[in-house]
């Protein structure tokens, strides 16, 4: 993917380590993987590999501290799946980025289209640590 | 009045004399207008009629791209735009009870008629159209002594008779070339089965029970027939109309465009419109997380709810008013939801559960960020392999959830304009139905193999065919209650079934009916099943304000399980 395509997260140096939230819209259920890469975008190590369902976590702390995550992307995909198998579904997914319990300047990032029984989705972001 | 002036007298004598002539010289002009009519014909797009023995009627050409259709009392009709009938094939089919096809201008009309308490419905397929059958439910029937109205519940194993129309003959089917040709055909009595050739156990034990008196084969499951289902679109029903372009919006933009499609320029709705669609995921759904739905019933209220408009035009020629009806269907309850989230049941009996062992997150990348074809390589492995299981999940969660308690509510108001103004629009009645299924919770020993339905609808303002005179309509009001309770497994089965009816004609005529009726089968073997019916059924009295009753109790053998309520 191009470099200038990826977008960009803004993170506080002296802030708390950063959290990703994933939510998934349409009452869909979705099994998804988010991974953190190097700043070569090479090396991914998993943060968290899980589900939507109730009382499973959404939110997953990235990484051991701001100031190690400049430069480093982090991607996160989805398979998701109507429950009904109906018709006509929509999907939406939306990752949002949080230090110190506030929501970073740049985000929320969310993709949304119509499938039906399944759909799967990548995206991708890169850290930039400000001061 | 205003006085005729010399030159518009002169206009008319002009016109008249014309017209005289055109008459006596017709026969003479009659090869030009054939070589015009034949121009016009090489226009029109052939189609081919197809009516089989049994199953749907299928209407073959590219024509049937721009099909349309409707139900007008007991008759079901298809207008295929543009074309010409190239051939017909009519094998007496017994769902219904007679088809006429017509020639009408450049348009070919395709009308069936029903069975009373009928129903059709287009299914499309590419250059292909079938139309389908559904069996009769509640409907109006003609009293053949009186020619009064008798409401009742026609059963379904009324076939035997043969009814005839307007024409008992069936031309041949070179006829139905011609154009404004019609052609209406009988339905005769059902083809006897075919004797099955392999000589398997269930076979031989079919032979055997032919030669025992007063048993019959293939015997009909004709008691289970009554309709207790609540419609997902109540617009098209309570219109009668079976949309083929149904708009179904997943976005808020493309609802507005849908609604706006929908009316002319000066704001009144056009005939032909259809949406269908769950207004709060419409227009919230990227809010609605499974977290949300599980812990909120306002949530899953409002998500379930479904929205449907239709409009549509006056069957006859010279109805020209337009109709239009709403329609909401509300899940009060459903404890088979495959959205709410059950890890008591395991994989097999929650869709959740078995998502969660079973669907996987898209594959990681080797080890490097991908590259957009990479990335829609791992994604279209990841669609292809969860599909499958999907699938699976549902399918297998279906059949364990089979009997799952829930309560369905449906309300259709309708409105009616005779001149197309939206200011004028009148109330034209609505509809009202209930279904409550209970799955026997907690008690174990029928839990798993028996189901309870109680169903109730109410239909106000209906108009339906005037039997006692031909091409009229009536309004009724029409109350409905069901009961239907059912258990079994592949084993043994049973079905009881008990409706009562009341319709009112205006000013004052009310009809009542009632009818029940019960079921057993036992698997004797494989494809091979003992069933026992009987009960009571609606009859023809002839007499308003009075039950009918007519009993009967068969007992026959069947090849496969005609009762048995778990899926298999």
């Amino acid at each position: 993917m191009p470099e200038n395509q990826v977008p960009i997260v803004q993170i506080k140096k002296n802030g708390s380590v950063p959290e990703i939230k994933l939510t998934f819209g349409f009452a869909q259920f979705a099994s998804f993987r988010i991974l953190l890469w190097d700043t070569s975008g090479h090396n991914p190590t998993e943060v968290a590999k899980a589900t939507n369902l109730p009382g499973e976590p959404d939110t997953f702390p990235i990484g051991t501290s701001a100031s190690d995550l400049d430069g480093r992307y982090i991607t996160w995909q989805a398979s998701i799946a109507s429950p009904t198998g109906a018709p006509g579904q929509q999907y939406s997914q939306t990752a949002r980025f949080m230090q110190d319990g506030a929501n970073c300047p740049t985000g929320p990032f969310t993709q949304s289209g119509p499938f039906s029984n399944t759909t799967a989705t990548f995206a991708n972001a890169r850290f930039q640590v400000v001061t | 009045m205003r006085k005729q002036t010399g030159s518009s007298k002169n206009l008319g004598l002009v016109l008249a004399v014309v017209g005289v002539l055109t008459v006596i010289a017709c026969p003479s002009i009659s090869a030009r207008c054939r070589f015009a009519e034949g121009l016009q014909q090489e226009n029109l797009r052939p189609i081919r009629v197809q009516i089989p023995a049994s199953g749907p009627a299928v209407i073959e050409g590219a024509a049937t791209r721009d099909a349309v259709s409707y139900q007008s009392g007991n008759r079901f009709v298809v207008i295929i735009p543009q074309a010409s009938v190239a051939s017909f094939q009519n094998d007496l089919n017994n769902e219904f009870l007679s088809v006429k096809v017509e020639q009408r201008g450049d348009d070919v009309e395709i009308s069936f008629l029903l069975r009373q308490g009928g129903s059709g419905r287009v299914v499309t397929a590419a250059d292909k159209i079938s139309v389908v059958f559904a069996l009769p439910q509640v409907a109006l029937r003609v009293s053949r002594d009186d020619n009064e109205s008798q409401p009742i519940l026609a059963p379904r194993a009324d076939t035997s008779t043969p009814s005839s129309t307007t024409n008992n003959s069936v031309p041949p089917a070179s006829d139905l070339s011609t154009p404004a040709s019609t052609i209406t055909t009988p339905v005769l009595a059902p083809r006897p089965p075919v004797p099955q050739a392999t000589p398997t156990l269930s076979n031989l034990l079919q032979g055997i029970a032919g030669l025992i008196p007063g048993a019959s084969k293939d015997l009909e499951a004709s008691f289970s027939n009554i309709d207790l289902s609540v419609p997902e679109s109540p617009a098209f029903t309570v219109l009668g109309v079976t949309p083929n372009a149904i708009a179904r919006p997943g976005t808020p933009r493309e609802f507005a465009t849908s609604l706006l499609n929908g009316l002319d320029k000066n704001g009144n709705f056009q005939t032909g419109l259809a949406i269908d669609t769950a207004p709060y995921m419409l227009f919230n759904g990227q809010n609605v997380t499974l977290q949300d739905y599980n812990d909120y019933y306002l949530t899953r209220l409002l998500s379930r709810t479904q929205f449907s408009l239709a409009t549509t035009k006056g069957a006859a020629s010279d109805d020209t008013a337009t109709r239009l009806a709403l329609g909401l269907n509300v899940t009060l309850w459903d404890k088979g939801d495959a959205r709410v989230y059950h890890p008591k049941r395991g994989p097999d009996g929650d869709v959740l559960t078995c998502f969660k062992a079973n669907i996987q997150p898209p594959d990681a990348p080797s080890s490097a960020m991908p590259t957009p074809a990479e990335i829609a390589a791992i994604n279209a492995k990841a669609i292809a392999a969860n599909n499958k299981v999907a699938d699976a999940c549902r399918d297998k969660v279906r059949k364990a959830n089979w009997n799952a308690t829930g309560w369905v509510i449906a309300y259709a108001p309708s409105w009616i304009t005779k001149n197309g103004q939206n200011t004028s629009l009148k109330w034209n009645g609505g509809a009202f139905w209930s279904s409550f299924a209970y799955g026997f919770d907690g008690l174990s020993s029928l839990h798993k193999i028996a189901q309870l339905i109680v169903h109730a609808r109410y239909r106000s303002n209906e108009q339906v065919a005037d039997p006692a005179r031909p091409g009229r309509f009536i309004s009724q009001n029409s109350s409905f209650f069901g009961g239907r309770f059912r258990a079994g497994n592949p084993a043994f089965a049973f079905n009881f079934e008990a409706a009562y009816v009341r319709n009112q004609i205006a000013p004052s005529r009310t009809f009542t009916s009632g009818r029940y009726a019960f079921g057993a089968e036992a698997r004797i073997t494989d494809n091979f099943y003992l069933v026992v019916t009987g009960g009571n059924g609606p009859g023809d009295a002839g007499a308003s304000n009075k039950g009918f009753f007519m009993s009967s109790f068969k007992y026959g053998f069947n090849k496969k399980s005609q009762l048995n309520p778990q899926p298999q």
